[in-house]
């Protein structure tokens, strides 16, 4: 006996007369589907690079916890070139932005799919309605957790990092099984080359009422929707007198900072300090030294980008002390791993371990000045680490003690 | 291999498709993505707050489907009857060319608007300004105008591409020779060919 012949279908959605677009079309789907095959397939590569570029493997850089074996794809997180995590990072977050509303309307298209009688056709028809939770909900959730965290709205209560990071293996295993399956068809679909055995196209309403968009439209409407939330988003990562345009992202609009400040002073609880501030390195021997021993130090100027996990940048011109100089004063002779701590007490930034490709490179610097001025508090003052290539939070600010791996 | 060997061989695969409903490498396929993502939601376990993630992850799912989808939906009916009027309803009539465009280039500023405001409601509504404030230095108390201003934008872009395209329509046909002529409060463009995907 069939499960159909036990179970009535239910009124309502679970008849096919019930949804009257004219609009829905497997064609639709397709194109939608498509279009979010590239920008998910980016959004994945940089989501998953973003994890390796804070050297998670090093001490005190992991931000997610029991993450042991997903380690086995990480990589010494490379110096060169310098705009590597302003890309990565811009790409990840505008393109998740981006996808917001194309992802909508394809769940639109494919609501009625919901609702099919019976609701379970065979084991293999059951497993896939189970990969769909992992596709639709891990999409919903990583979009969903990714702008409260860009908004600074913690309402979910859990860590950030760890729920983005698993969210979103739950959502490629979705992801891969989805494509694997649909994908010869969305391009058979869109060609009009579909198959006797495709069937018939089930997303098409049988009693349409009048159309007042053609599915031509519908298309349109997601791509240019998309574009447009985009585009009011990415002046925040280009930076400069673009960031003015992005009216509707986190750190820009009319009137916000070219340079942006993701820990003021104030929150960090580090008072202005003066003459008595000392900085500590630790080598083969330990050296104590002031700012004014440091300015006196062979100064290097070097034009970086800082940028945030949360999608914006801005490029700065740094000037100060290579890291590898100031192990030399320590006894060292060639680059090794590092530890870098804050006078900053509480908060998960106020220390940073770098490999020694970081230390090595000749652009990592304890910087004392930004655009040929002193730092401001906020920005770091009395000394700050900008890295190659690096997270911003790794660019640790106030910093107090260097101790180089010996 | 005898002839007979090889006929049960085949007829060993359609049984398994039978029963399983599809190939063999569909369901290895599911299995392995099966591990994949449990091993993920075990990670989540370990999490201090476990339930949390998994209710957020369902409520994700349902807010869409069962929820935001009847709200945008019904919404969108009465942007289409307050255009069509009773024709939005009769499924034997059909909605002219200029009111299918007077709903889109609504439909269109209405759904961003929306969106807009969906995404980023915490700032608009300055829902997290002492956590953003403790960051950057800064307040959320910019976000409302400025979303403002989008909405004011789209609406007006939108009207105002409709408003060319309507002179653009009267233009042509008062240049187009007198057969074709209509009068130019009802100008006629020739639709575009919408559905031609209907078999």
């Amino acid at each position: 006996m069939k499960v159909s012949d036990i179970m009535k279908r239910p009124p309502g959605p679970f008849h096919a007369s019930f949804w009257k677009s004219s609009a829905r079309a497997r064609r639709v789907t397709a194109a939608l589907g498509l279009i979010l095959l590239p920008m998910l397939t980016i959004v994945i590569v940089t989501g998953l690079l973003s994890y390796a570029a804070y050297n998670p493997r090093l001490p005190g850089n992991d931000n997610v916890r029991h993450v042991g074996f997903l380690h086995f794809y990480l990589f010494d997180w490379p110096v060169t070139p310098s705009w590597l995590y302003r890309l990565n990072q811009g790409l990840h977050v505008a393109i998740g932005v981006a996808l917001v509303p194309i992802v909508l309307i394809k769940l639109w298209s494919v609501l009625p799919r919901l609702f099919e009688w019976p609701p379970v056709r065979s084991p293999a028809h059951l497993l896939e309605r189970i990969s769909l939770l992992a596709l639709v909900g891990g999409i919903l959730f990583e979009l969903v957790t990714g702008l409260l965290n860009i908004s600074y709205d913690y309402i979910f209560g859990f860590s950030f990092y760890t729920a983005h990071l698993y969210g979103a293996i739950v959502f490629i295993a979705g992801f891969v099984v989805h494509v694997s399956l649909k994908l010869r068809l969305a391009y058979r679909s869109v060609r009009r080359r579909e198959r006797p055995a495709d069937g018939p196209d089930e997303l098409a309403a049988p009693e349409p009422r009048p159309s007042t968009i053609s599915r031509r439209g519908v298309v349109a409407m997601a791509g240019g929707s998309s574009l447009v939330v985009a585009g009011l988003y990415v002046g925040q990562t280009i930076g400069g007198p673009w960031r003015a345009t992005a009216l509707l992202a986190p750190r820009g609009g009319p009137g916000s900072p070219s340079f942006p400040i993701n820990r003021t002073a104030r929150t960090a609880r580090v008072p202005r300090v003066g003459e008595e501030w000392r900085l500590s390195l630790v080598g083969s021997r330990t050296v104590t030294l002031s700012r004014a021993d440091l300015l006196a130090m062979p100064q290097v100027t070097a034009q970086l980008p800082i940028a945030c996990v949360e999608g914006w940048s801005s490029v700065q011109t740094w000037t100060g002390v290579p890291l590898l100089a100031l192990g030399r004063s320590v006894g060292l002779h060639g680059p090794v791993g590092a530890y870098v701590e804050s006078l900053e007490k509480n908060g998960a930034y106020r220390h940073v371990s770098l490999s020694h490709r970081q230390v090595g490179a000749a652009h990592t610097l304890l910087a004392l000045k930004c655009a040929g001025k002193d730092l401001t508090l906020d920005h770091g003052y009395p000394a700050r680490l900008i890295i190659p290539a690096a997270p911003g939070v790794h660019n640790t600010k106030w910093v107090s003690k260097v101790t180089f791996d010996v | 291999m005898s002839e007979r060997a090889q006929g049960e061989g085949r007829r060993r695969l359609p049984s398994f498709r039978h029963a399983y409903g599809a190939h063999p490498a569909h369901l290895l396929l599911l299995i392995v993505a099966a591990a994949v993502a449990g091993w993920a939601v075990l990670q989540w376990l370990h999490a201090p707050t476990p339930v949390r993630l998994l209710v957020w992850f369902g409520a994700a799912v349902i807010g869409h489907d069962l929820i935001a989808f009847p709200i945008y939906t019904a919404l969108d009916r009465l942007l289409v009857r307050a255009i069509a009027g009773s024709s939005a309803a009769d499924a034997a009539a059909s909605i002219s060319h200029w009111r299918r465009a007077a709903i889109n280039h609504i439909r269109f500023p209405v759904l961003l608007s929306g969106l807009l405001l969906l995404m980023w409601y915490p700032l608009i509504f300055k829902r997290s300004n002492g956590v953003y404030f403790a960051a950057s230095g800064q307040h959320q108390s910019r976000y409302l105008g400025n979303w403002l201003l989008a909405v004011a934008l789209l609406f007006g872009g939108s009207l105002l591409i409709l408003l060319l395209r309507l002179a653009r329509a009267v233009q042509r046909s008062r240049t187009l020779p007198s057969p074709a002529r209509t009068s130019a409060s009802e100008p006629t463009e020739e639709p575009p060919a919408h559905e031609t995907n209907q078999p």
